[in-house]
């Protein structure tokens, strides 16, 4: 048994809702349920009562068959739902695509509930305006946008600009005496360190069809991008596993956007290494960081905010270029003390140029 | 013998090193090595223009060799204008255009076109490269006196580098670099090395060397400088070959190679790249943080426009894992495929027993064939197969050294300690 593991997320279904950045072509497309084989389900929830282990479930839009209701209210566990299960799991963390927020609004009274809100690039002009009339809905709510690997410059500004908005209405909010939280506003004003998605380091994913995978978005990906049989991963036989930790990405090691989710699967599609970020990942954290900063100073003299540490202002919006400097501090002058004296002129052109490639990469 | 290799070798070694070789053998030759071309700060951008060979050496890594994957001339025009283009992403001082294979003098009727090419966009667009740009080859030799390879040298003698990979003696070279029906290439190789020998004298041969033909490793060496190579660079295969008991035949190898060159004073005149001043000392893993390899800083371009980081990370160098691409001549660099291999450093791929290795200085590796042997895809695993050699290379230096102190009058601090 892997003693990091907290949770395990358990996929009862091929068509199971899609809650992160991720996309599931099946949750909207199939008939058939594929629910994951009930002797498989059983024989998750006994190891995880075994060994004190939680259990998320996803479910998707299909009613559980009543056996597997009855197993699963023998575990302590959270379901995580779409939708049109809504009313019949109270309890359950509603999952919304950012056009199903009105008719979510429209019954739902319950101010309480968490609530994962996914928007995607066409959502964006119009992203507070759907926050504002979640208003009321939820205690919680985790934004997620779906399609941030291919998202523009322009995207991302837009983002930004809404953002602000987001940031002014909490900002009344929370001077009114309302705690809710957003957790792309509210996360880093409490964060002190890293407290990113930790997949495949404090929880795993086990697919309908019993085999094991660092999140569910792997799963959903590709099948076959498998990290073993549940019950061999969940023992801790996950290869090169020390590259999901903080420790082993170079990029994530010297960020303090705390509340970045450090999303394995874009890192893994975009960059093909599960632990360097895609620069869309860190300038969307960065968007968030900051306007968590002017969100923090505009509250510095309410309470409790007047007793958080303060987000410091900084330069960068991609911390690649902190490591590259660092690089090319390390390595250029070990290169120049051989180079022939006439070389040693250009180095300083280097450093010039270092920060024209930085700007160009950041650049669409 | 007995006193290196008690417990306190390794410590004593480091202080060795760091005192006693860069300080006391300032003026021996040996270990010395020629600052690479613009210290290594060109941009190497590497034209894959054949995937086919003459020979089938026994320990290519180019596992895919074919006759049919040849680089289009509007190919490489368009990866041209792509990069001279970007001055902002190609911002370096200098540039090596190298063009390899398989092969690549296969091509040169190809190579001169797009030599040509090169020549004219960068002055026709003014570019700072006109003035600080170097042609390079690494070849078989096969086709070297051909009078259209010799027409092309003529053409380009200022800015050209031609290496001809010699393994050694007959036996030795014989032994991997054959043709496909098994003879070996060493008699061909040999009527073109004068010439090449003439016209570069300051040649320098890459060797390499396998698990079967260790024990030739000596005489190979000892060949080559008698050819007239004085620079002689000389890799282990990085691949999953080595053996238990290579190492000793290894370290037995170099210890006699010592022997010889102390013997014959060879230390003020020639040079091998097993020798150095600086091998095998433990690293800082803040400050001796930087990777080994220069993939991603490099550009390597096939015959569909494709970019890699190298071309081991190509398709016809992968044994088991899909080639790693980072863009295309067409669409430009994918800069997310770019970043790790820029933010790679040693810590980060290093087991705990390489970062804790007391002999680490000095280790090589390839970033291509550490991500075909990974067990998930990935730059960040780091291939230990030729741990035992490096020891045992490092244990060979401490005698070279040990050895040419005592010869040259100084008293080796190691030995104090040891014994």
């Amino acid at each position: 048994m892997n003693d990091m593991y907290k949770y395990l997320l358990v996929i009862l279904e091929k068509g199971a809702v899609p809650f992160c950045y991720y996309s599931n072509p099946d949750y909207y497309s199939l008939a058939n349920p594929n629910f994951m084989p009930a002797d498989v389900l059983g024989d998750i929830i006994d190891y995880a009562r075994e060994k004190n282990l939680f259990l998320n479930f996803l479910y998707g839009k299909h009613q559980l068959p009543p056996q597997y209701e009855t197993l699963i209210e023998t575990v302590s566990h959270v379901k995580m739902i779409p939708l049109n299960l809504s009313s019949l799991y109270p309890d359950g963390v509603v999952v919304l695509e950012a056009d199903e927020s009105e008719l979510f609004a429209e019954f739902s009274s319950d101010a309480e509930r968490n609530v994962i809100l996914r928007a995607t690039a066409a959502d964006l002009p119009h992203l507070s305006d759907i926050v504002a009339f979640l208003r009321g809905k939820f205690k919680r709510l985790n934004l997620h946008l779906v399609g941030l690997k291919s998202f523009s410059g322009k995207q991302l500004d837009l983002y930004e600009k809404e953002l602000k908005k987001i940031a002014e209405m909490l900002s009344r909010l929370y001077k009114a005496g309302e705690a809710i939280e957003i957790n792309v506003l509210s996360d880093r004003l409490l964060l002190h360190q890293m407290n990113n998605c930790n997949a495949g380091i404090q929880h795993l994913t086990i697919g309908p069809n019993g085999k094991g995978y660092i999140c569910p978005a792997f799963y959903h990906d590709n099948e076959d991008d498998t990290v073993g049989d549940w019950s061999s991963a969940v023992a801790g036989n996950v290869k090169n596993q020390q590259l999901l930790d903080l420790d082993c990405a170079p990029v994530c090691a010297v960020c303090d956007a705390f509340h970045c989710k450090r999303c394995v699967y874009l890192n893994k599609s975009t960059t093909l290494e599960v632990n360097v970020p895609s620069r869309e990942q860190c300038l969307t954290a960065h968007v968030e960081r900051e306007i968590s900063r002017q969100l923090l100073h505009s509250l510095r003299t309410i309470k409790p905010f007047d007793k958080f540490i303060a987000i410091p202002s900084i330069t960068y919006n991609d911390p690649f270029e902190l490591v590259i400097q660092e690089t090319w501090r390390r390595e250029v002058p070990a290169q120049a003390s051989s180079a022939a004296a006439d070389d040693k002129d250009y180095l300083a052109q280097i450093y010039e140029m270092q920060k024209k490639i930085l700007r160009k990469l950041g650049t669409d | 013998m007995q006193g290196r290799l008690c417990g306190t070798f390794i410590q004593i070694n480091a202080a060795f090193l760091e005192g006693m070789r860069l300080e006391k053998f300032n003026n021996v030759a040996m270990g010395e090595y020629e600052p690479t071309w613009q210290s290594g700060l060109a941009k190497s951008v590497t034209f894959i223009v054949t995937e086919d060979c003459q020979l089938r050496c026994g320990y290519c890594y180019i596992v895919g060799k074919n006759n049919f994957n040849k680089m289009p001339f509007a190919v490489a025009k368009t990866a041209i204008d792509y990069i001279l283009r970007n001055r902002d992403l190609f911002w370096e001082k200098s540039v090596v255009w190298d063009f390899i294979g398989g092969e690549p003098l296969l091509e040169i009727g190809l190579i001169d076109q797009i030599c040509d090419y090169i020549k004219m966009q960068m002055y026709q667009m003014d570019h700072p490269w006109f003035n600080s740009y170097r042609f390079s080859f690494s070849t078989n030799g096969l086709l070297y006196g051909d009078e259209r390879v010799q027409r092309f040298i003529r053409k380009n003698a200022r800015h050209l580098s031609i290496s001809i990979s010699i393994d050694g003696t007959k036996q030795k070279h014989d032994a991997q670099r054959v043709f496909p029906d098994g003879r070996g290439s060493y008699d061909a190789v040999m009527k073109n090395t004068p010439l090449w020998l003439k016209q570069f004298p300051n040649a320098s041969t890459k060797a390499t060397i396998a698990h079967d033909d260790l024990p030739l490793l000596k005489e190979s060496v000892i060949h080559l400088w008698q050819l007239g190579l004085k620079n002689v660079t000389i890799n282990l295969v990085n691949e999953n070959i080595w053996e238990p008991g290579d190492d000793v035949i290894y370290r037995n190898q170099l210890q006699e190679l010592a022997d010889y060159i102390i013997e014959n004073g060879l230390y003020d005149t020639h040079n091998c790249s097993f020798f150095s001043k600086t091998i095998g000392k433990p690293m800082d893993s803040k400050k001796d943080n930087g990777n080994w390899c220069g993939s991603g800083k490099m550009l390597a371009i096939d015959s569909k426009g494709t970019f890699y980081p190298c071309v081991r990370f190509a398709p016809y160098s992968m044994q088991y894992k899909p080639a790693r691409t980072i863009g295309n001549c067409y669409d430009g660099l994918d800069r997310n495929k770019v970043r790790p291999f820029l933010v790679l450093n040693r810590r980060m791929q290093s087991a705990a027993e390489c970062l804790d290795c007391d002999v680490a200085s000095g280790c090589a590796w390839c970033q291509g064939n550490n991500y075909d042997l990974a067990a998930t895809d990935t730059i960040y695993q780091r291939a230990v197969y030729t741990c035992a050699m490096h020891k045992a290379r490092v244990q060979a230096n401490e005698y070279f050294w040990t050895q040419l102190a005592n010869k040259l009058g100084q008293k080796s601090s190691g030995e104090a300690g040891c014994e």
